[in-house]
């Protein structure tokens, strides 16, 4: 088998080359001598005022310039002198304690080569090294925690339902806080993974989901959709968690109600009659009424339901 | 995962036979070569039948087979053209029954290629020389001659190649002892090759080339060559020197003529045709094979046809030179692959397919008053003779062998509802085809059953003296009476033997020269030659509870454990031993062997106690009656028994020793368990027990005797026979209704048969096809059966389909219009004859499975859809389609919208030739099921634009692969309604199988495409397929992510989807992306790993997971062309996996295949082989010689014993 590329689409294959040339030339630059922004640009943290740079070749021009070659004789020093310090500071703390396990700042070492995204991989799924957003990471005290505040406000699931319940219990962390600096950050290492279905990875997550919308709306899920003039869209993760898998067993403690799960029964059945629908070639067009698909055949008496 | 490929039944088709002294003796044998298995059969000219009696997978494919006799020598050596690129000559050791490879020369490269000599094969009438030839160009002389010491020697290569020609066969000319000749049929296709307009490829002829081996000059010259006026197809050589006047005859379309150098004229006739035949008439005759008879007086051929008449040809000579060909209409048989006339006046066919058969020539067709046709008779230029065939006359049936071969389909079920299940193939070809249930066991032939008075409890057979060939009485014990039966023209009760008819009997033999024994509760009858008889009788109110008995010594057992011995002394006097022995338990059974050859008794008494032991006592006068060994057992034995086993009869024929096997004690358990351990013959050790369950009841052994050497009848629920055979071990159920007791019978009608008792009859049996796995019932049909259903009722639905055939109506009306011609062509005053003549021609009814179904010519197909019983052969309905109309495809569904009724959908193609691919459409034909499965109702019919190959039921619906277009339909009122269509298989689909969403698709040519039903979207997704072209007959689901397949060259693979690949398409909801999104080569995206991969040799038919016995695990179950059964077994641990590799290592080093084939490079064909170890080269090692065993059991650090034992247990834990 070979990997010839299909087709003579030079933009794209410009576009792969000119990617592979920036992941190599990243690898040339040391890892503490520039740093990735989180919007895409570049900065030097060699030279004291640490210059912006929208492209990495513009950091490159920076990196030989003469300014550069300047501030970074004085980070070289700046270096050196720290290196001093810490020998010094860990000699006086094994003359105190006998060991030399002093607290050091922690290194950032989390851009990986300045590379702007991930080495190219025809079969992963692509996953952004970095977030453009700040998000806020909430992390927990501690796991035991964590499960108490779920027992107490079963009726509520969901993600909405878990931050209601950390306001009411626990201050907020987050990773941005001051005092997280030197605590040690959850390392989160991009994993290059096999393209992989979400919809089997928290079963437990998207039932919980519909079940949020079933008893918040106290409707069934289509009368909504149709008042909001929207089509019906039952995309195929709802109607699997609904029908393919059963429910997974609830934790002991937690005890959910009878009535959706009537309604689950229901929904079931009727999710299961408009997939035979779809399965017999009818579709809906844009206002919710049944059309016969052109591809397929049916019998010449054949009527559209009225679902 | 690894896997075990494991043979069950070897193939059964015959690609050649050859037949010639090979053991040396005057009796002649037939070898035939099976595509991979090189086999020798032996003709037993007093009971007619034909055995094997060697059979050897070579590991390479046989192209040709020719014998091969020295000048004044009388041994034929066995010359075998094969893939190997080598020449190898093989000489059978009858002593040691193997064939021994004498030399083996390469020449070439490896395979099956054009330019390889290995096609063709001829030797020198006067046996100085070989020729081997290639289809294209290379021809190779070898000389053969012996040396000093009388061995064969081979000469180094002299060749004969010739550019640009093609051969079609060759012939060694018997010229006497002048330069061997070697007759070559070829063309030259240089002309036709530089032509771009066909116009040379048209005009180009077939040349007669005459290649002359100087041995003089140790050069081979081109002699003469000379153009041919019509195509031949093959060569028959005429016998020269002082025998005949040399020459060839060359068989051609309608024509056989005959060649010869010198101022010889030609001299041609036509072949004769059938009159009235149905067949095309444009359609030219050509013979198929041939068969040469000589003596030293005379000598005739036997030329077949392909509509399997034989004609006896004969030439009329003139001072040598031929004046005319003789045709004699002789009988018609199967069309054949090879036939072989023996010197004993047989002829054995073998066929191309279907059962082989050996007749008799009872006459040879001289002055019987039916025409003969010569090439003197004048006839016009493409006017030719006409016959009319008959049954048979000439020839008598004496023997037939079953031939699975080509097996068309095959499904494993329990539909007879026995605990193992039964293979259920569809066989054979045209109208010989049948439908065949096979079962494990061997084939019971009931020669006699009758009725007695009562229940017997026990039955034996004694002789009247010991060098009496047959048995004389036959001895049955009631419960309280012993009747006695004399075996003569008739078997009748007689009061005069001397046994003692008012007591039971427990046990009775034939005693010294010519006296007899019984052994009744009170006592010991001897009965003297001379009706004297001397009576033992037990002391006090002790009875014989048990006892053992053979030819010189009777060992019982009294109530309380206490054994007696007695022995014959040389006055035939039968004298107690001194002492007595109380054993410590009751006595439950005791065993002892046969007297030795030339020896005075057997030396050791087996005794089965209460307490679960089975103890070894000594008989020898050194230390009478002491233990010398005990085996613990699990459970309490039933019954004993001593044979020898793995020895070999000395037969007077040739004047081989006999070699003396090892002694064996097989124990038959109470729990329905037999053992088998090795007796060492000096110590009276047991070691090496093999563990077999037999079934639910009680094991009795019985000794009996198979093919000259000892064997055990073991009967539990289910009787069994352990024997050896072909110097293996076999332990076989016989297919025949539970037994009670046994004995060994040996009459003139019957020399190796049982009498057997069940309830109250008595039973006589023979056991005639010792050696085969399966015993098979055949239901006939009607054309080639194609493929299969099981209805929940049990029946079958068959779908038939010939092409090249005309369908019972066609038939019919072409009959009527031939009649309606013959009377319009006869004049005024024949008119009346010739109405008659053809009223007789519409009422002859012509069996078409014997004389085979007329040709109608290219396009034209005849079908039927057939619902059977299996189990009774009975036809419950059968569907004629329309000429032309030919069914490919059958499946049973039920529909979601029709949930009451099964349909049964056949796919039909309209008016489909073959090449260059046409057809007019196709139609799915849909019929419901009534009357649980004796009825079909016609529903309605779709008209599709393609052949519908492929049907399977899924989701209640169905999927039907219409060429490459895979479909789902729904059942509609009028017709099948298209509901999804999905155009992304490349050529042609010819197996679909589902599971969930998932339909697994096999393309004809490109390997599986996995695919997602999307409900949502009724979309059909390619989202995975295979990275290798494989041109798929026939796949088998595994798991969800697992495919077996078998491709049209005779691999199979095993392909997995990587944990990786995701049938998903969430991110892409309208599944554009995977629609749209194909990788190279138009393929899918995601591939499929290669699991495991094996070349088998031969074209698999079927391939089905199945459990083959009762408790058994899992295997894959395949089934070939050729009619071979096998199975690969996964390993359940990495310990076997990795004995076993070493040992096939070993193997392929130490015992190399026989034609020259590197075993590793043979199972990587097409496919480099990958984790499969082969099991039938593995087990080679039983058949090795015990020295070459020891060293290589030694390397693997074991004994040659668990070696075996390893081999036989996982043979036995999936198969028989």
């Amino acid at each position: 088998m070979s990997f010839k590329r299909e087709g003579d689409n030079k933009e794209q294959l410009q576009l792969l080359r000119k990617r592979r040339i920036q992941d190599l030339i990243g690898e040339s630059v040391p890892e503490d001598e520039a740093k990735l922004l989180s919007n895409g640009r570049f900065t030097c943290t060699v030279c004291h005022h640490n210059p912006i740079f929208d492209t990495l070749d513009t950091l490159l021009v920076h990196r030989s310039g003469k300014k550069h070659e300047k501030g970074a004789a004085i980070f070289l020093e700046k270096q050196r002198q720290l290196k001093d310090l810490i020998e010094v500071r860990k000699a006086e703390h094994f003359e105190k304690y006998g060991n030399t396990n002093i607290k050091i700042a922690k290194e950032h070492l989390n851009n990986k080569h300045l590379m702007t995204s991930a080495p190219y991989d025809a079969r992963s799924k692509k996953s952004k090294p970095y977030d453009r957003k700040l998000k806020v990471h909430v992390v927990p005290k501690s796991s035991s925690k964590s499960s108490t505040y779920l027992t107490k406000t079963p009726q509520i699931p969901g993600a909405e339902a878990r931050w209601c319940g950390l306001q009411s219990s626990e201050p907020i962390i987050h990773d941005k806080q001051l005092k997280n600096v030197f605590c040690r950050k959850v390392e989160t290492i991009e994993e290059i993974k096999p393209y992989k279905s979400n919809r089997h990875k928290n079963p437990n997550q998207t039932l919980s989901c519909s079940n949020t919308i079933n008893s918040a709306k106290d409707s069934v899920l289509i009368d909504v959709h149709e008042k909001d003039n929207v089509r019906l869209v039952l995309t195929d993760d709802i109607i699997n968690s609904l029908t393919t898998q059963p429910p997974p067993a609830p934790p002991p403690d937690i005890v959910i109600p009878n009535e959706p799960k009537i309604q689950t029964e229901e929904q079931k059945q009727f999710c299961e009659k408009i997939k035979q629908l779809r399965g017999a070639g009818w579709k809906r067009d844009w206002d919710g009424k049944w059309i016969k698909d052109e591809d397929a055949e049916f019998d010449s008496d054949e009527e559209a339901p009225d679902i | 995962m690894f896997l075990y490929n494991l043979t069950l039944q070897r193939a059964t088709g015959i690609t050649s036979a050859i037949h010639g002294n090979f053991s040396g003796s005057k009796h002649q044998e037939i070898v035939v070569s099976r595509g991979k298995i090189l086999e020798l059969l032996r003709h037993d000219p007093n009971t007619g039948k034909i055995y094997p009696v060697l059979s050897v997978e070579v590991f390479g494919i046989i192209r040709a087979l020719m014998p091969f006799k020295l000048t004044g020598g009388s041994k034929d050596y066995i010359v075998v053209g094969s893939d190997s690129g080598r020449i190898v000559i093989l000489e059978y050791m009858p002593s040691k029954n193997i064939f021994e490879k004498v030399h083996q020369e390469t020449f070439g490269k490896s395979g099956c290629r054009r330019i390889v000599p290995g096609q063709f094969l001829a030797v020198d009438p006067k046996g100085r020389a070989v020729m081997i030839g290639a289809v294209e160009k290379q021809k190779l002389v070898y000389i053969l001659n012996r040396d000093a010491q009388a061995r064969l020697t081979i000469s180094s290569p002299l060749e004969a190649h010739k550019s640009n020609t093609l051969v079609y066969n060759i012939v060694g000319v018997d010229i006497g002892f002048e330069n061997p000749t070697f007759a070559c049929l070829e063309i030259d296709y240089e002309d036709a090759d530089q032509d771009p307009t066909g116009e040379a490829a048209a005009k180009s002829q077939q040349l007669l080339t005459y290649y002359e081996l100087d041995l003089g000059l140790n050069h081979v010259v081109r002699k003469y060559s000379e153009q041919l006026e019509e195509h031949a197809n093959f060569l028959i050589s005429v016998p020269g020197g002082n025998e005949g006047p040399s020459g060839v005859l060359i068989c051609s379309e309608n024509y056989i003529t005959y060649k010869n150098l010198g101022d010889q004229p030609d001299i041609r006739c036509p072949i004769p045709r059938r009159r009235y035949d149905l067949d095309d008439p444009e359609r030219g005759m050509i013979f198929v094979c041939s068969a040469t008879h000589k003596t030293k007086s005379m000598f005739f051929f036997l030329a077949q046809t392909e509509q399997g008449d034989i004609f006896k040809i004969t030439l009329e000579t003139d001072e040598d030179i031929v004046t005319e060909i003789r045709l004699k209409y002789f009988d018609t048989v199967p069309v054949s692959a090879s036939m072989c006339v023996l010197k004993s006046g047989f002829l054995f066919v073998a066929s191309e397919f279907g059962n082989h058969y050996l007749y008799q020539i009872a006459h040879l067709g001289d002055d019987d008053g039916e025409p003969t046709f010569s090439s003197a008779m004048p006839l016009e230029e493409g006017d030719t003779f006409l016959f009319s065939p008959r049954p048979l006359k000439n020839l008598v049936v004496v023997d037939e062998m079953d031939s699975l071969s080509p097996i068309m389909s095959c499904q494993i079920a329990d539909l007879a509802n026995e605990d193992t299940p039964q293979l259920y193939t569809l066989c054979g070809r045209g109208p010989r085809s049948s439908l065949r249930v096979l079962r494990h066991g061997l084939e019971v032939s009931e020669m006699a059953v009758s009725e007695l008075p009562g229940n017997p409890n026990a039955v034996w057979t004694v002789k009247r003296r010991i060098d009496e060939d047959y048995d004389a009485y036959i001895i049955v014990s009631f419960v309280n009476a012993t009747l006695v039966l004399s075996i003569g023209e008739t078997v009748e009760e007689v009061t005069d033997s001397g046994f003692l008819g008012t007591t039971p009997t427990i046990s009775c033999s034939q005693l010294g020269d010519d006296a007899l024994v019984q052994i009744y509760p009170e006592g010991i009858r001897h009965i003297r030659s001379d009706k004297r008889v001397n009576e033992w009788k037990t002391p006090g109110k002790k009875a014989i509870v048990k006892c053992a008995v053979n030819q010189r010594q009777v060992v019982i057992a009294l109530t309380g454990g206490e054994l007696v011995y007695f022995e014959m002394d040389p006055t035939g006097q039968l004298n107690e031993y001194t002492e007595r022995k109380e054993m410590s338990a009751d006595v439950v059974c005791m065993g002892i062997g046969r007297v030795p050859q030339g020896e005075q008794r057997s030396r050791f008494l087996a005794v089965g106690l209460a307490d679960n032991t089975v103890r070894i006592v000594s008989l020898d006068p050194n230390d009478c009656l002491s233990p010398l060994s005990m085996q613990a057992l699990p459970a309490q034995p039933e019954s004993l028994c001593i044979i020898e086993m793995g020895g070999t009869e000395a037969k007077e024929d040739t004047n081989e020793p006999g070699t003396s096997g090892g002694l064996y004690l097989n124990i038959g358990l109470q729990n329905g368990v037999l053992l088998r351990t090795v007796l060492d013959m000096v110590t009276g050790d047991l070691s090496d027990t093999r563990t077999r369950y037999l079934g639910s009841r009680p094991v009795k052994l019985f000794r009996i005797s198979m093919q000259g050497s000892e064997a055990v009848l073991a009967m539990s629920s289910r009787t069994w026979l352990s024997y050896t055979y072909q110097s293996r071990f076999h332990l076989t159920p016989l297919s025949y209704e539970s037994l009670e007791y046994a004995s060994g019978f040996a009459s003139e009608q019957c020399p190796e048969g049982i009498v057997a008792i069940s309830t109250n009859t008595l039973r006589i049996l023979a056991l005639e096809k010792l050696g085969a796995v399966f015993n098979q019932v055949s239901w006939p049909l009607q054309y080639t059966p194609r493929k299969f259903v099981i209805h929940e009722s049990n029946n079958l639905f068959i779908i038939e389909t010939d092409h090249n055939t005309y369908t019972e109506e066609t038939k019919t009306q072409r009959k009527q219009q031939m009649a309606e011609e013959m009377i319009e062509a006869a004049q005024e005053e024949e008119q009346e004859l010739a109405a008659e003549m053809a009223a007789a021609f519409l009422n002859e009814e012509r069996p078409e499975s014997v004389f085979g179904s007329p040709k109608a010519g290219m396009g034209l197909w005849a079908s039927v859809i057939r619902a059977i019983n299996p189990l009774t052969g009975e036809t419950l309905e059968k569907i004629n389609l329309e000429q032309n109309e030919a069914a490919h495809s059958i499946a049973l569904v039920k529909f979601a919208n029709r949930s009451d009724d099964t349909i049964l959908l056949v796919g039909v193609a309209r008016d489909l030739v073959l090449s260059p691919r046409s057809l007019s459409g196709g139609y799915i034909y849909a019929y419901i099921v009534k009357e649980n499965g004796t009825k079909l109702s016609f529903l309605h019919k779709t008209s599709v634009d393609e052949v519908p190959g492929a049907i399977t039921a899924f989701q209640g619906r169905v999927l039907i692969g219409v060429g490459k277009y895979l479909r789902i339909y729904d059942l509609g009122k009028k017709k099948m309604l298209r509901k999804c269509e999905n155009k992304s298989v490349p050529n042609f689909i010819v197996n679909i199988h589902t599971m969930g969403n998932r339909v697994l698709v096999s393309d004809i040519q490109e390997s599986f495409h996995f695919l997602r039903y999307k409900r949502q979207e009724n979309q059909l997704i390619i989202f995975a397929d295979d990275t290798n072209p494989r041109w798929i007959t026939c796949s088998c689901l595994l798991d969800y992510n697992t495919m077996a397949g078998a491709d049209k060259f005779g691999n199979v693979t095993l392909v997995r989807l990587p944990i990786s690949v995701s049938d998903d398409v969430d991110e892409d909801p309208t599944g554009n992306k995977a629609l749209w999104d194909r990788g190279v080569l138009n393929g899918a995206t995601q591939k499929a790993d290669i699991v495991s991969s094996f070349y088998v040799g031969e074209v698999i038919t079927s391939l089905q997971k199945a459990t083959l016995i009762p408790g058994g695990s899992e295997s894959l179950v395949y089934t070939t062309l050729s009619g071979a059964i096998g199975m690969l077994v996964p390993f359940t641990s990495h310990e076997d996996h990795d004995f076993l590799q070493h040992l096939e290592m070993y193997m392929r080093t130490e015992h190399p295949p026989l034609c020259g084939r590197d075993h590793l490079a043979y199972r990587s064909y097409h496919y480099p082989l990958k984790s499969v170890i082969d099991g039938d080269l593995c087990e080679m090692f039983n058949s090795m010689e015990t020295s070459k065993q020891k060293s290589m059991a030694e390397e693997l650090d074991r004994t040659p014993a668990e070696v075996s034992k390893k081999l036989e247990d996982i043979r036995t834990r999936y198969a028989f």
